[in-house]
């Protein structure tokens, strides 16, 4: 028996079929990915890196960055389903609450339809919610029709909350990047979003230069090979780093930065991803009344990213 | 010793057609080009130990040799990566596989000349191509950073030797397949395929955004899962039951599980929750799961083929290799799916009106699978698992199958016994050390990075200790293939290759029956 030519299809059947899979077909949804349109002004997202960052785009390739920083923010969305304004009829609003939840008595749906604007459900999928939603506008037909709800989305997981970034990371995030360095481990922290948390280039310069400066006990290492100790002449160069005591460089010294190092920073300052988009929209903006409940961005995100904000130590939460 | 001893399923069916060649003749075909693929691929194992140590201690201690540009950890480390991968594994894989392919089809290999010249270019692209890592040539595309003015040589070395594999393969005397050989025959040629395909979607045509990063996870899922995996499972088959002098368990078997790993391997790489598209993290998740078949069908095969028949054996230290190469590889695996599964199902309103009893049973699996895949998701179980894989798997087999062929093709036994031993036990050793620090410190790590209370600099601290460990055991590792390459080169320096290789005159001496290396 000759069973070579059936093992030499079956091989190839079954490469060929997982190279369809997860070649051809991932190709075909998402290699003519265009820029979108985002919000509030439907600015163009992702637009083209300045040329400096792109520059620094080959840095980050060329020293493994990647080999310890991931840029990927992980996150969970939940649904809120809000009851954003009763309107005038009360005793229908409080009757199509409890149509949609049989569960709460007369009295909780009555505060409910007083507390607006406030929760109706909590937590949902994107598809409950959007139910919801509908079934809402259904019922409120006849007796309400003035009240409104509203679905907001928010963010959990550990990655929200270290402030790494307001939202999941998703395709379009990598539309113009080449390489793509999504990252698998992390020895640092996420850099998604790094150019929001920490837009001060001084800092990331020292922090490159030596991390120990502003994060001591760090494991990174040091760049030392981007920067360049020169002596002073005349009169010391504006670029020169402002390096505290004993990280200085001898006396009559001076560190300036050299191109490369100028380039990384560009593309780290470059690494935002603060667009809402369709498929990972952002919260709404707080609003004065009732802010919390509508949008419910977790306190400890909000909280962290007006720390890096404040702070200019590298906020190595 | 001499006849092939692998038994078939169907003695009858021996082709008529033409005489098998003898196995003096087959080895005499395979010495040059195998053996110099086998010795370069132990002189990057060292390369790479050296990489390996310089880039495990850069993660516990920062500032170790970070003035130069080339030795920071974001090159050393990937060029570590690439030549045990390209330099180690890939090349001592296509070694095995030319010999035990010849000896399988009882024919010559053929085009053994050009095959031992490809082997030559095929190190000098991997020079090139590790050379260039570290000059900062990467491509960014973990197991492909290789630049482009490398590859290519890469890529047509490879094809010459799998020619020259596919041409032995065809000219076979022996028309009976045996399962080692399937292996052989898919790996040869699912290599060039993935390979080309990455490099074309990667670096010469790159495509759009994230459609990178699935080519390159596919790619990485596909060398280890289903590539370096056959070639060494081929070994597997073909070894255990030589030296064991005993049939294999089921040949059925072996097939049910060649085809399970084919239709499924193929289809891993991709996690859940990425910025990838989320049906397929989906399907690479539960392809993986489904990995667990192959894995388990090889492993009753092997155990009732090691448990069968008479137990007297005299200890073999070959025979440990392998050995403990099968026990890497089902436990690799079982570690790499538990990392894979995430909670099966989440306990929400709709399954309120299932029974308890099923609830329970629900919650209990949910915390079993979904506590580890939960928590190893960006630390370093991931490189645990993958360091499993190659070094205890892929590599043990590896060097068995390389203790074994070597003394073939020289016509000379290894010098040093105890050195044999020594790397066995330190390799072993080695493994351990090596990969469980990472893999339960990857579990600590992933709970710490979850737990946002904790400041990101207390999980890289919590690490250092697991990583200081894992450095032992690359040392470990590291002595031991010292050991091999003293082993190896003293038997080359004494042996009369040029004789067996038919390079020099006097082929009488090279006909005469092959006594020496019968046992070791």
């Amino acid at each position: 028996m000759n069973q070579g030519p059936l093992i030499f299809l079956g091989v190839f059947l079954a490469m060929a079929l997982s190279w369809y899979g997860m070649v051809v077909v991932p190709h075909a949804q998402l290699g003519r990915l265009q820029e979108a349109n985002v919000p509030p002004a439907n600015a163009r997202y992702p637009t083209l890196k300045s040329g400096l960052a792109q520059q620094g785009r080959e840095v980050y390739r060329a020293n493994g960055c990647n080999y310890c920083h991931t840029q990927q923010v992980r996150a969970e969305a939940k649904y809120d389903v809000v009851l954003a304004n009763a309107g005038t009829n009360k005793t229908e609003l409080v009757k199509v609450i409890l149509d949609l939840n049989a569960g709460l008595s007369a009295e909780a749906a009555s505060k409910l339809a007083d507390a607006a604007p406030a929760p109706l459900a909590r937590g949902l999928r994107e598809t409950a919610a959007a139910d919801l939603a509908r079934k809402f506008e259904e019922l409120k037909k006849i007796g309400a029709p003035e009240a409104k709800v509203d679905v907001v989305v928010r963010y959990s997981g550990p990655d929200i909350q270290r402030g790494w970034g307001r939202r999941h990371s998703v395709a379009q995030d990598y539309l113009y990047e080449r390489p793509v360095m999504l990252g698998n481990v992390r020895v640092g922290p996420d850099l998604a979003n790094i150019g929001a948390r920490q837009p001060d280039a001084a800092t990331q310069l020292l922090h490159l230069y030596n991390p120990q400066i502003s994060a001591k006990g760090s494991t990174m290492p040091p760049y030392p090979f981007l920067f360049e100790t020169r002596q002073v002449i005349a009169k010391p160069s504006p670029d020169a780093l402002k390096l505290p005591g004993e990280f200085g460089p001898p006396a009559g010294y001076e560190v300036v930065p050299k191109p490369e190092a100028r380039a990384l920073v560009a593309y780290l300052l470059s690494l935002q991803t603060d667009a809402s988009l369709f498929e990972s929209p952002l919260p709404l903006p707080p609003k004065k009344s009732g802010a919390e409940a509508a949008t419910n961005q977790p306190p400890a995100a909000a909280e962290a990213t007006s720390q890096s904000a404040a702070v200019p130590a590298f906020a190595h939460k | 010793m001499g006849m092939m001893k692998v038994q078939r399923q169907a003695p009858e069916s021996i082709s008529s057609s033409a005489a098998p060649v003898s196995p003096v003749e087959i080895n005499r075909s395979c010495c040059l080009p195998v053996t110099l693929l086998f010795a370069a691929s132990i002189g990057w194992l060292l390369v790479a130990g050296v990489l390996g140590l310089i880039s495990a201690i850069k993660l516990h201690s920062a500032a170790f040799l970070s003035q130069a540009a080339w030795l920071t950890y974001g090159r050393v480390f990937p060029a570590y990566l690439n030549v045990l991968l390209y330099g180690f594994a890939v090349q001592a894989a296509l070694g095995i596989a030319l010999w035990v392919l010849a000896r399988l089809s009882r024919a010559e290999l053929k085009g053994s000349l050009a095959a031992t010249f490809a082997g030559l270019f095929w190190n000098i692209g991997v020079f090139f191509g590790v050379a260039g890592i570290l000059a900062g040539d990467s491509t960014g595309y973990l197991w492909l950073e290789m630049p482009r003015y490398a590859t290519p040589l890469l890529f047509f070395s490879y094809a010459v030797i799998g020619l020259s594999a596919a041409i032995t393969f065809h000219s076979r005397r022996e028309r009976q397949l045996y399962v080692s050989q399937w292996y052989l025959v898919a790996a040869l040629f699912w290599f060039p395929w993935i390979y080309s395909t990455a490099q074309l979607a990667l670096v010469y045509f790159p495509a759009r955004g994230v459609v990178q990063a699935v080519v390159a996870g596919w790619f990485a899922h596909n060398i280890f899962t289903v590539w370096l995996s056959s070639i060494a499972l081929a070994a597997l088959f073909y070894f255990l039951p030589k030296i064991l002098n005993r049939p294999l368990h089921s040949h059925e078997l072996g097939m049910f599980g060649f085809w399970a790993l084919a239709f499924f391997g193929c289809w891993g790489g991709l996690q859940l929750g990425g910025p990838t598209p989320s049906w397929l993290g989906s399907v690479s998740v539960a392809a993986g799961v489904m990995t667990l078949i192959p894995v388990l069908a090889v492993a009753i095969n092997w155990r009732r083929t090691l448990l069968t028949g008479d137990r007297k054996l005299a200890p073999n230290p070959v025979l440990s290799f392998f050995k403990f190469g099968a026990v890497c590889y089902v436990v690799a695996s079982l570690i790499a799916i538990a990392g894979l599964v995430q909670a099966p199902v989440e306990l929400s309103a709709q399954h309120k009106d299932m029974s308890e009893t099923i609830q329970l049973t629900f919650a209990f699996l949910s915390r079993l699978m979904g506590g580890i895949s939960e928590v190893a998701e960006f630390t370093h179980y991931a490189s645990g698992v993958a360091f499993l894989f190659l070094y205890g798997f892929f590599a043990f087999v590896a060097l068995g199958s390389i203790y074994y062929i070597v003394p073939k093709l020289t016509l000379c036994d290894w010098p040093s016994a105890p050195l044999l031993r020594l790397h066995f036990w330190s390799g072993a050793a080695g493994v351990v050390l090596l990969v469980a620090p990472l893999v339960l410190g990857g579990v600590r790590q992933g709970a710490a990075l979850n737990n946002a209370d904790l400041p990101f600099l207390e999980t890289v601290r919590g690490t250092i200790p697991f990583l200081g460990t894992s450095t032992l055991g690359l040392l470990l590792l590291f002595v031991g293939n010292v050991s091999l390459a003293v082993n190896l080169a003293r038997l080359l320096a004494r042996c009369r290759c040029l004789e067996c290789c038919g390079l020099a005159k006097d082929p009488g001496t090279g006909r005469a029956p092959v006594t020496v290396a019968a046992n070791l």
